[in-house]
């Protein structure tokens, strides 16, 4: 394993991910990544498939799960605390539904490994997003700014690198898709610094399924509005 | 002479039950005493609009409003709300602690399969 990658582990969140996970592990493990992946309680074959997958790569692969689905948000912060139990140096979180791009991964690192930053969000181009999920992603970002008073490109993508140190001061609780703008306000409340970098999408049928909608939009501004009472 | 119509009869006996069945509840320990204690002044509250519902028409003018029944409408509907909202935020907690045990067990699971394979 090269140095460039040995200290850096990427947090897979999975859910119902049997068709993607062999070829995401297997693809990420291949380029020498460490890897925590997250089964979040899937009732499909993903644990099944990955302990397989496992067994390929067993000094890489790291297999945690969730005996419940307790949604996106907890699966990260359980794959974010077993990574720096693992005395990770970057933790990078990539989705498990194949829509990211491998060679992003060495994009987000880039500015974490040059010292500058200690986050970094991977902004997909809206431009290259189907209409209804390039408004709400809008919509999202904007509900950011009003409620966190952050402005960002994208504050709702899955790309996303951390420091050991930003990692262990981000304290993320919401449980679904409301934590890619929690990660946010983690971000601006811990006065972290952060840099933003283009990434590509890959959109399938059913990564367009999944993720943000007017539906799951609604649900996350209800969620920051209630975050003001507490 | 006041005269007793059957509605009112029936939200007393409907009261009474109530609270006996509050303070069942909380000699079994199945509620706090704050609990109790809210419980049997919403139960006595009930009784006293059921016996003089005229009386809540002069509280319905001292907010504005010219019917009783529109006050106990409006404050009912505000009282769901608020409490509604703190059901949410009680769920909202539970589910922060239920998946706080989710994790541990899913970190020591980890650690356990991790010893067995060293």
């Amino acid at each position: 394993m090269s140095d460039y990658v040995k200290d850096v582990f990427l947090v897979v969140p999975a859910y119902n991910e049997e068709k993607h996970v062999e070829k995401v592990l297997t693809d990420i493990a291949g380029l020498g990544y460490n890897i925590i992946l997250v089964n979040d309680g899937s009732p499909d074959n993903t644990l099944k498939i990955s302990r397989e997958v496992q067994k390929k790569y067993p000094h890489q692969i790291h297999i945690v799960s969730h005996l419940i689905n307790r949604g996106l948000g907890a699966a990260l912060k359980t794959g974010m605390t077993v990574a720096l139990k693992y005395n990770a140096k970057y933790i990078i979180t990539f989705d498990a539904d194949g829509q990211h791009n491998f060679e992003d991964i060495s994009k987000v690192i880039k500015p974490l490994k040059s010292g500058k930053v200690d986050a970094v969000i991977g902004s997909r181009i809206f431009e290259d997003m189907p209409a209804s999920k390039r408004f709400a992603n809008r919509v999202m970002n904007l509900l950011t700014f009003i409620f966190y008073r952050v402005k960002v490109k994208d504050s709702q993508s899955g790309l996303r690198a951390f420091s050991a140190i930003a990692a262990s001061e981000i304290d993320v609780v919401s449980s679904g898709y409301g934590v890619s703008s929690e990660f946010i306000k983690e971000i601006k409340e811990n006065n972290i610094l952060f840099d933003e970098v283009p990434i590509t999408t890959i959109y399938t049928d059913e990564t367009q399924h999944k993720g943000t909608n007017a539906i799951v939009g609604l649900k996350i501004m209800i969620k920051m509005i209630l975050d003001l009472f507490r | 002479m006041m005269t007793i119509l059957l509605y009112q009869v029936l939200v007393f006996i409907i009261a009474i039950i109530a609270i006996i069945y509050i303070s069942l509840m909380y000699k079994n320990k199945n509620i706090s005493f704050y609990g109790f204690i809210l419980s049997i002044i919403i139960c006595f509250l009930i009784i006293s609009i059921g016996l003089y519902p005229q009386q809540t028409t002069i509280i319905a003018h001292f907010f504005g409003l010219k019917r009783g029944l529109d006050l106990i409408f409006a404050f009912s509907i505000a009282f769901l709300m608020f409490i509604l909202f703190l059901l949410k935020l009680k769920l909202d907690k539970q589910n922060q602690e239920l998946t706080k045990l989710i994790r541990k067990i899913a970190i020591y699971n980890e650690e356990y399969l991790d010893n067995e394979d060293s």
